[in-house]
């Protein structure tokens, strides 16, 4: 019975997986091919001339897909960057300092996390339109720079930072700025780690904001590339569609399968009550 | 000494201030304020009191659009959430390979949304696609998927729970593994057999974490976007026009801010009121 009860436990996490896996190696078989072939052939069938490479060689010649590769890249890392830096100093602010008006604005910034993306994305397209923004790396990234989130992460974790350390560490005439970043930041590094691994995916995921505030093909990131691509002329296209898709995930899947440990722990982290 | 302390933790947190201020509360406020104004972006807003809001509840497409949404967020949460907590409750036990097996189920979360939508078209696609080829054998019917309006609905959806399943997964799973065996273990000295324990210990402390998964679930389902964008564009006859896919179409293809802010600031006041009606439904019990 017991036995039993644990071969259907696996029985249903397999199928799972498979469930995952499955729609994956579809995207593999289908580089393999030519466009007549997915059609025609079923899909399990490898073709004696594999077409890998010249689907691949495609995808470069329809998209800049570099461009868009470094576009994302630069984007989704000035975001991390900004916010971690950001977030760390408003965070120890909040968390060590007392100031008339902290917890005010404590209370605002953790209030916005309620107002959607959707609410404020007109009006932050009008004031990025306004500084002549519009198709800069500016107007992709400063309005992300800062997350109510990453300040929120930080205080909290900073108030669990020693008092004595930093009163010690200030006797000892160390300022302010060099006791955060010299003697307290590196206590916190793996929450650090897993806002950037938040924040990163996220930037890397975007496609709304890019959508609005670019016009021009060189200044797409590559989930926005990648959607025009397939809403454009190339959507039967599968072959290429695939190769594409495949170039887009290989960095993402070899980082994962190092760095799983994090990934995950940067989304549990929400799970576990300050 | 105290004047300095104000002075510098002022000055650490003055940065994250003024952002906030520019990028998050200015915009804010202007939303209510362009959803009352007539604006084409040529020339300046022209203020025309609730004439949007009116001209809205009028639209069949804004009515079209909200029950779309609505079918989106209840079709994806209501599977995807009891799904979700199943497998992190199987996951949460000494098993062989469940490192993999958690490995795996999370695997989708870090693919980006628009990749995803690249593949699944694949998967649904008309002529050999991945679910003709595991249903035929079965004998199940051909199902045109994202070229049928009553299909294409359901096919977001699955990309959905195929995307996101993972995450609340692991969500759960951190939570329960936070629960104290004691828990458990003076359960089973009184008698209480699983269900009891699942039902009177297990779903009680998972409470505060369950209302964190449902209010961030449903604002992130409500707001969907790239899916029905890439896969289907909102269609066929706009059976996927989610809202955001509207504010887009009347901001950036109408050109009308106005109408557009005032369906953002429904979406809003519809999500704030769902989300106080969660926190009434999971506070924790007194």
């Amino acid at each position: 019975m017991r036995s039993l009860w644990g071969a259907l436990i696996h029985l249903f996490l397999a199928a799972a997986c498979a469930t995952v896996v499955l729609p994956l190696v579809w995207m593999v078989l289908a580089t393999l091919k030519t466009h007549e072939q997915v059609f025609t052939q079923p899909m399990w069938f490898i073709p004696a001339q594999i077409q890998f490479g010249a689907n691949i060689a495609r995808v470069f010649t329809l998209i800049p897909f570099w461009r868009y590769f470094t576009n994302s890249l630069i984007v989704a890392t000035l975001i991390t960057a900004g916010d971690l830096f950001f977030s760390t100093l408003a965070g120890f602010g909040l968390a060590k300092y007392r100031f008339p008006g902290r917890d005010v604005i404590f209370a605002v910034i953790v209030g916005t996390m309620m107002i959607p993306f959707i609410v404020i994305m007109i009006p932050q397209y009008i004031i990025v339109r306004n500084l002549g923004w519009i198709d800069t790396y500016a107007g992709l990234t400063v309005p992300f720079l800062i997350s109510s989130f990453g300040i929120f992460m930080m205080r909290q974790a900073f108030l669990g930072a020693s008092d004595d350390m930093i009163a010690s560490a200030r006797i000892d005439g160390a300022h302010d700025l060099r006791v955060l970043f010299q003697i307290v930041v590196p206590l916190y590094v793996p929450i650090l780690v897993s806002l950037a691994i938040l924040r990163f995916l996220t930037e890397w995921d975007s496609l709304l904001w890019p959508l609005v505030v670019t016009n021009s093909d060189r200044m797409r990131t590559l989930s926005l590339g990648l959607a025009i691509m397939q809403n454009d002329r190339y959507g039967a296209d599968f072959p290429t569609l695939m190769a594409a898709a495949l170039m887009a995930i290989v960095p993402v899947v070899v980082l994962y399968a190092f760095l799983q440990r994090y990934f995950v722990k940067s989304v549990a982290s929400f799970g576990v009550k300050e | 000494m105290a004047g300095h302390e104000a002075r510098t933790g002022l000055l650490l947190v003055l940065p994250a201030a003024l952002f906030f201020a520019v990028f998050m509360l200015y915009p804010f406020f202007s939303a209510f304020w362009y959803s009352l104004t007539s604006w084409d972006l040529v020339s300046p807003p022209r203020f025309i009191g609730v004439t949007n809001y009116v001209r809205l509840f009028q639209d069949d497409a804004f009515w079209n659009s909200a029950k779309v949404t609505a079918y989106y967020t209840v079709g994806l949460l209501v599977p995807m959430l009891p799904l979700s907590l199943a497998l992190a409750m199987l996951l949460d036990r000494k098993l062989r390979g469940r490192a993999v097996y958690q490995a795996v189920l999370f695997a989708p979360t870090v693919l980006a949304a628009v990749v995803v939508s690249m593949i699944w078209r694949v998967v649904y696609m008309p002529q050999g696609g991945l679910y003709q080829l595991v249903t035929a054998p079965f004998g199940l019917p051909y199902i045109p998927w994202l070229n049928d309006r009553h299909w294409a609905m359901p096919a977001l959806i699955i990309v959905g729970i195929w995307k996101n399943v993972g995450y609340y997964m692991v969500i759960f799973l951190a939570a329960l593994q936070g629960i104290s065996p004691s828990f458990y273990e003076a359960a089973k000295a009184d008698g209480a057999g699983s269900w009891q324990q699942f039902r009177h210990i297990t779903l009680p402390l998972l409470r505060p974490i369950t209302l964190f998964v449902a209010v961030v679930s449903m604002t992130r389902a409500f707001q969907g976007f790239t899916s029905a964008y890439t896969l289907t564009g909102g269609g066929p006859a706009d059976a996927t026009k989610l809202l955001p896919l509207l504010v887009y179409e009347h901001a950036f293809s109408f050109n009308e801010m106005g109408d557009a802010s005032a369906i953002a600031v429904i979406m809003f006041l519809v999500l704030i009121v769902l989300a106080l009606i969660q926190f009434r439904t999971f506070r924790p019990e007194a």
